[in-house]
């Protein structure tokens, strides 16, 4: 039974190795030329802000101030579930992290679980023997939690890769363009209002279609040209899908997602895009009966 | 005989027509919906096997919007094609280029693509579906045997069972799984917790949803799906730069030897079999199932010298074993409820968008659509036989397409299907979202496939939990002292021990050590 059990798990690690021997994956754009101690310094740093953001929050918008709530004790309560993080990041300041992959991978999660712990603090817990609605995410938050720890914990003390290029650029650099959207969204009623004879909707979508390509292309020195551009042409399409219809929406957010990989062709693209919009307003409006709008309202 | 009258149930649910309206002829037609369905499920099944970098996980997350318009059994019965469609494509690539279209074909391209530059191509195209064909039919029948008494079995499970029963599942994925056993762990608490956003179960208060609308039922499988796989996926393969080969491969003389026929016999017996085993396994599936065929029959034969230099074991037992594996990894989904592994987990979801709980009570209360999905997956790999083998060159030329014109496709069928469930634009930017939460896990290796079977067994995990400690009035060890209910635990205690005791960590590097010479 055991042997048997040996024999699996070593199929299972062959199978990496096959997985291994297919051509190593270059990345598409030149390499941050960043040393493993100088990218441990900014992540050691970016951990400490990290740890202290739930007390600035906390001052800021105290999650519960009540009447009686004071902010500072809102602000102590908030940053009792972020500070720990603070350990990760003087560890990383300290001491030469053996596997970056591992330690940061960990410590992401650890921050998860901890939000996660915060999240659910209000919510009710065991009542008598009976769960109440919070006891089961705050027991998988703390299993997550341990887990996390114990990940990046072997990240410090085994050698291991250093984290992949665009580890950290790629996720963030999409994060970006996702909370530029926010404000627009947020004021679209002011906004609608700038340009007069422009329906509102159309304003919004245009404006937050200009403003996710002008992120996009600003970021592209930085993060790789995947993660930003298949963000950001969803993006768009979330935000044209409605004002401007399908046909202009799957056209637009076709061309700047063929943008994603550089050996972007403009006809080729251009012809593709119109060939697929074709495809996609005939088959998800007539061949599957979804009741979605074509072209513009005005 | 209640299997056949049950099989017979299931047949007459394939073939039966329903009335098609076409709207501009306004005439009524009758249409075998179901056979139409199966075959579109297993030719978009073939056509993602033989196109490298689109899986079954990022295809079936792609098309679980558009079957919300399709009856339940049709819809099932399409997505099942395409999983073990995709078994039999990813096959063709192997043998003819060299590319393995799917990661469970990885192997097959070992000794297959050998045998293609011996001239012996067709035979080696041929002994693949051949022993597909064969694995799918016994497993079709094993699944219609094991249905009913695992089914029985399951039915006398109460909550404190059914929990330990997950807890055995998701430990078998954990143990199965590549790469580092602490981070599988990690991923399955995420999905589990991910799982619980939204509004508790029983007194319906809102859980970690900070009063956003979109987050009030909770975070949608159909996004998640979507954006860790479909999207994620993207983002990673847009890093390799794309370095496509374009063979003409020609293939003459289709038929084996009798020599070939009678050489791979045995292979495809033992394929079928330790395939069979495999899939049912939580964890397993058609991947691992492909490379313990091929190393077992390694292992097994007198010559194994000739192994990598063009052997027809070496294709006809992996290629058994897959499809096999891709088979039976039905069984535990359709009799207990439990998804084995991520596309099983995709199926779940797919149950769940037309109101069927998965679980024992499908097959007494839907016999349909159970015997209707197991009818329909030896029909399917009939049809793969009879369509593969003449498109072979039709197949091999749809490689030229390069990702660059496929990948905007992808995407785009993405965000109208997601926007289209709800006519909510949220839902695209979610899934956007959820795709940078994958690339990150990816680049930080940790495996997604985990997080997933998390996210979709954490309502019933934690429902059963529940149920469990009320019945057991709040005393946990219920869970030990019932006498099921303890066995499977301590089973999978001692699976973790033993992944994770550095002993055997030593040997699993052995072993690898000698798997890879």
């Amino acid at each position: 039974m055991i042997r048997a059990l040996i024999r699996l798990l070593g199929v299972a690690e062959a199978r990496r190795t096959a997985g291994a021997a297919e051509p190593p994956a270059g990345p598409a754009h030149a390499s941050h030329s960043l040393t493993r101690h100088q990218s441990d310094v900014i992540f050691g740093i970016a951990f400490i802000v990290l740890a202290l953001l739930g007390p600035v929050f906390g001052l800021l918008w105290g999650k519960s101030s009540g009447p009686n709530g004071s902010t500072i004790a809102d602000a102590v309560r908030a940053g009792w579930y972020s500070l720990p993080l603070a350990i990760f990041g003087v560890i990383a300041l300290s001491v030469r992290i053996r596997s970056p992959q591992d330690y940061y991978g960990g410590a992401i999660l650890a921050a998860m679980a901890l939000f996660a712990i915060w999240a659910s603090s209000d919510l009710p817990g065991m009542r008598g023997f009976a769960f109440g609605p919070g006891t089961a995410p705050r027991l998988f938050a703390y299993m997550l939690l341990a887990f996390g720890v114990a990940v990046a914990l072997v990240g410090l003390l085994t050698d291991g890769p250093p984290g992949g290029d665009y580890a950290f650029s790629g996720p963030l650099g999409g994060a970006v363009l996702i909370v530029a959207l926010i404000p627009i969204t947020y004021y679209s009623n002011k906004i609608g209002r700038w340009v007069p004879g422009v329906p509102p909707d159309v304003m919004v979508a245009a404006l937050g279609a200009a403003v996710v390509l002008a992120f996009a292309f600003l970021l592209m020195r930085v993060a790789p040209r995947g993660p930003l551009f298949i963000t950001g042409a969803t993006l768009i399409f979330a935000i044209t899908v409605r004002p401007l219809g399908l046909v202009i929406a799957s056209f637009v957010s076709l061309v700047v997602s063929a943008y994603a990989t550089e050996e972007f062709r403009w006809v080729e693209t251009i012809i593709w895009a119109a060939v697929l919009t074709l495809f996609c307003s005939l088959l998800f409006p007539w061949g599957l009966n979804l009741p979605l709008q074509l072209w513009p309202r005005f | 005989m209640d299997l056949l009258a049950n099989l017979a149930l299931g047949f007459g649910v394939v073939f039966q027509f329903v009335d098609l309206k076409i709207a501009f002829l306004n005439i009524t037609i009758p249409f075998p919906m179901n056979i139409f369905l199966c075959f579109v499920g297993a030719m978009v099944g073939t056509l993602i096997g033989v196109l490298p970098g689109i899986g079954p996980l990022a295809t079936i997350a792609m098309l679980l919007p558009i079957t919300f318009g399709l009856p339940p059994v049709g819809a099932l019965i399409m997505l099942a094609g395409i999983y073990y469609g995709a078994q039999y494509g990813g096959s063709t690539t192997s043998i003819l280029i060299n590319i393995p279209g799917e990661s469970s074909s990885v192997v097959t391209a070992l000794d297959g693509h050998q045998m293609a530059k011996q001239g012996r191509a067709g035979p080696a195209l041929a002994i693949a579906a051949i022993g597909s064909f064969i694995a799918g039919t016994f497993s079709t029948v094993l699944v219609a045997a094991l249905g009913v008494p695992l089914t029985a079995v399951a039915l006398k499970f109460g909550p404190a069972e059914y929990f330990s029963l997950m807890v055995l599942g998701l430990v078998f994925a954990v143990v199965l799984a590549r790469g580092s056993v602490l981070k599988a762990l990690a991923m399955i608490m995420m999905g589990l917790l991910m799982s619980t956003v939204g509004s508790d179960i029983e007194t319906g208060q809102s859980r970690m949803a900070f009063d956003i609308p979109e987050l009030a039922d909770g975070i949608g499988f159909v996004v998640v799906a979507m954006g860790v796989f479909g999207y994620a996926e993207i983002m990673r393969n847009l890093e390799t730069t794309e370095s496509r080969e374009i063979v003409q491969a020609k293939v003459t003389g289709l038929m084996p030897t009798m020599k070939d026929l009678k050489d791979s016999s045995g292979a495809i017996a033992r394929g079928t079999i330790l395939g069979s085993i495999l899939g049912i396994l939580p964890g397993g599936g058609a991947v691992i199932a492909a490379f313990a065929a091929y190393t077992f029959e390694k292992k097994m034969s007198r010559t194994p010298e000739r192994f990598g230099h063009g052997a027809i074991e070496g294709v006809a037992a992996p290629e058994s074993a897959n499809n096999a594996a891709a088979q039976t990894s039905f069984i535990p989904l359709l009799t207990l409820g439990i998804p084995p592994n991520a596309v099983m987990a995709l199926m779940v979801g797919a149950m769940t968008i037309h109101g069927i709980v998965p679980g024992p009570q499908v097959m007494t209360k839907q016999p349909e659509l159970f015997w209707g999905l197991i009818a329909s997956m030896w029909i399917g790999n009939l049809m793969l036989v009879v369509i593969n083998l003449p498109l072979v060159g039709l197949w091999v030329r749809l490689l030229r397409v390069p990702y660059r014109m496929l990948f905007p496709a992808i995407l785009i069928f993405c965000a109208i299907g997601v926007y289209s469930i709800n006519n909510a634009p949220a839902d695209a930017v979610m899934v956007a979202a959820f795709g940078l939460v994958g690339y990150w896990l990816v680049k930080h290796d940790f495996e997604p496939a985990p997080m997933l079977l998390g996210f979709v067994l954490g309502p019933l995990m934690e429902e059963n939990l529940r149920r469990a400690m009320l019945i057991a009035r709040g005393d946990p060890s219920t869970f030990l002292t019932r006498p099921i209910s303890g066995v499977l635990l301590a089973l999978a205690m001692l699976l973790l021990v033993l992944a994770l005791l550095p002993m055997i960590r030593k040997k699993r590097d052995e072993v690898f050590v000698e798997e890879s010479t």
